[in-house]
């Protein structure tokens, strides 16, 4: 069971933290996005596996503190990204540039043929630097609103609506061309 | 440069990202060990608060015969340790004479704090080198326990542990760990706490670390101070400027009764802890459903000042009783006082609950579109569902409903819930679905919506409408002026 809409964060979160309980429903909820986020910012199922339960872990112990300003979202996958940050430090031996960065689908069971439109798109994105890569998660992995991610960079709104779009401006442009 | 992308190349790219969803087993094994960490939070929490009801009939005990002057210092036997918290202060609170460290099995645990007061023990531990195993469930069960020389043993009340960087700490593989035992007799000085597996590892048995404790001297317990209630009681000047909310409806502009009561002060060297709780009177929301949502400290300068939300004293756990306790951490000493504490909007929620019946028709469509107009009244407000539209979700398999509302008075969510969902293949039953609404914000229309995997949109449906969410813009303030440097 997959909810698509993520506006009632409120209540649930309210209640969460009212009744700790509450926390299994917070967690159904965003679990999965979580973990897809944690996924391709490692490229590793058990990298990802590792981060979501440590943000969750986090976000339980740092639920009575939070103050419900903002978005819920972007509150939790600000915490989701300082811990895969934590994690790519602790692992910076391993250079995250393209050549060294294990195959997208590598952890995959299932295989997927995957038409040369799409994998010249995944190649593109994985040539994107770190920071513009993480946007296009933000956006289209994790589902985020501009608000949400601009919550969890602690950016603009509007400066963050502006990057995305121009960087789906060059990606879209650089597909294009290596296609005419 | 700036132009929209097309819907199109946007879901190009999400259709690149088919990432599997998390391994089934994985999820529910941490949901399983999460969920029983909030279970030891819950007993905890529950504990401590019948502890300070506990000293409560004490102290109130003592007022019927007491003068004035013994009153006040009786309810000062509340203490606060810096990293414990707050303890009950009297003659037989004990603190942990050293930090203890203990290394093997390549981890490094360091019992960093401990205290003892007549109602419980704890114990604060920061753990090295510990990677969280993923598997939730490691084998071990065995709680930990305090052993005294003679042999008697406390058992293990409550237990959090948590990632050391939620604190700010460094960055590194570090745990803390927060141990709650039964107390400790009054004379004990000596105790073994021994841990059958570390973070519940089977991995790390058998550890055992000896520790000694002394009575605690002045210095390390700092008074917890009462304010006297009726100076610093709040001053309401609820001010509703959302313009969309109909003149005659003013039920939703304020709440009943809401006021900030400050109940304690406690001066550290870097700062103070502020207590008290939000209360109010509103009929309409219990014990659990309001919530400050735009908290301010400013100093008489107009300086915010900078807290951290703390533990207070107790937590409320009785929806009847309309109390939300706080307490903040206020860190320096460097403001003009006094301090003002403003609430500037409150998030509640209506506990009513209500139901209204829709039929899909035998083959509804993707897209399809019902004009329903059913009003509902609940409590004070008229919630009218204006359209009904089948929607698919983020996967072919997904489908839901989008709901267009409009409420009088304005309200800022709701939940509407499928109160009996359907799924292909199965036979009926199942889990509930989704709600929503339009964020913190009051608005006259919005839509809330919810897909479900393998949902089966057809035919009769009832929906239950819940969790009627009021955003409440105002300025409730209170003012505080430290007893004591």
């Amino acid at each position: 069971m997959q909810m698509t809409q993520t506006t009632d964060e409120f209540t649930l979160v309210h209640a969460a933290q009212a009744d700790v309980q509450a926390f299994g429903a917070l967690y159904d909820r965003y679990v999965q996005r979580v973990y897809r986020f944690c996924y391709y910012r490692t490229n590793n199922k058990a990298d990802a596996e590792d981060l979501t339960a440590q943000i969750f872990l986090a976000v339980l112990e740092a639920l009575p503190r939070y103050r419900q300003q903002g978005h819920f979202a972007g509150w939790l996958f600000s915490i989701a990204r300082n811990k895969i940050n934590d994690h790519h430090r602790r692992v910076s031996h391993i250079p995250l540039d393209e050549s060294t960065l294990p195959p997208l689908h590598a952890d995959l069971e299932i295989k997927v043929e995957i038409s040369q439109r799409k994998e010249q798109l995944m190649k593109l994105i994985q040539s994107l630097t770190e920071d513009e890569r993480e946007l296009i998660h933000f956006r289209y992995v994790a589902e985020l609103s501009f608000a949400e991610i601009a919550q969890a960079l602690k950016k603009n709104e509007d400066a963050v609506k502006k990057m995305l779009y121009r960087l789906i401006a060059r990606l879209k442009d650089k597909l294009e061309a290596d296609y005419e | 440069m700036n132009e929209h992308p097309s819907p199109e190349f946007e879901k190009e790219i999400r259709e690149s990202f088919d990432a599997p969803k998390a391994d089934p087993t994985f999820v529910l094994n941490l949901r399983a060990t999460l969920l029983e960490r909030t279970k030891m939070k819950n007993k905890n929490r529950k504990f401590i608060r019948f502890a300070w009801a506990g000293l409560i009939v004490v102290c109130l005990i003592v007022a019927v015969v007491a003068s004035p002057r013994v009153v006040t210092a009786l309810k000062q036997w509340l203490g606060y340790v810096p990293g414990i918290g707050y303890v009950e202060q009297g003659n037989f609170l004990r603190v942990l004479s050293a930090p203890v460290t203990v290394q093997k099995d390549g981890l490094t645990l360091t019992i960093e704090k401990g205290a003892a007061d007549s109602q419980q023990t704890i114990l604060l531990q920061h753990l090295e080198g510990y990677t969280l195993e993923l598997d939730g469930l490691s084998g071990c069960n065995l709680p930990a326990r305090l052993v005294l020389p003679n042999g008697t043993i406390l058992n293990l009340i409550s237990f959090e542990a948590g990632y050391e960087g939620d604190k700010g700490g460094p960055l590194t593989e570090s745990y803390y760990g927060r141990y709650t035992f039964e107390a400790m007799p009054a004379q004990a000085l000596q105790a073994t706490l021994e841990i059958p597996c570390v973070m519940y590892d089977a991995d790390y048995p058998d550890w055992k670390i000896d520790l000694q404790f002394e009575y605690a001297d002045e210095t390390q317990i700092a008074p917890v101070i009462e304010i006297p209630t009726i100076a610093y009681t709040e001053s309401i000047t609820p001010q509703n400027d959302l313009a969309t909310a109909p003149a005659s409806s003013t039920e939703s502009t304020t709440i009943e009764g809401f006021s900030i009561v400050l109940e304690s002060e406690t001066s550290l060297p870097d700062g103070y802890i502020l207590a008290g709780s939000y209360q109010w009177t509103d009929p309409r929301f219990d014990g659990f459903s309001v919530s400050p949502s735009e908290i301010q400290i400013t100093d008489s300068n107009g300086r915010e000042v900078t807290v951290q939300q703390t533990e207070p004293i107790t937590r409320n756990t009785d929806p009847a009783i309309k109390n939300l306790p706080f307490a903040f951490q206020i860190i320096g000493k460097d403001y003009a006082f006094p301090l003002t504490i403003s609430v500037k909007s409150i998030v509640a929620t209506l506990t009513d609950t209500a139901t209204f019946q829709f039929d899909a028709g035998a083959n509804p469509q993707v897209g399809q579109v019902w004009d329903v107009n059913a009003q509902i009244p609940i409590n004070q407000y008229l919630i009218t569902i204006q359209t009904i539209k089948l929607i698919s979700g983020r996967t072919p398999t997904e489908l839901g409903f989008e709901f267009t509302v409009t409420s009088t008075p304005a309200i800022a969510y709701v939940s509407i819930l499928d109160l009996n969902p359907v799924f292909i293949g199965d036979s009926g039953g199942g889990g509930g679905g989704g709600g929503g609404g339009g964020g913190a914000e009051m608005v006259e229309t919005f839509t809330t919506s919810w897909a479900l995997d393998n949902y089966s949109p057809a035919g009769f449906k009832t929906f239950a409408i819940s969790d009627i969410g009021i955003f409440i813009q105002g300025t409730w303030q209170a003012t505080w002026q430290p007893s004591s440097p």
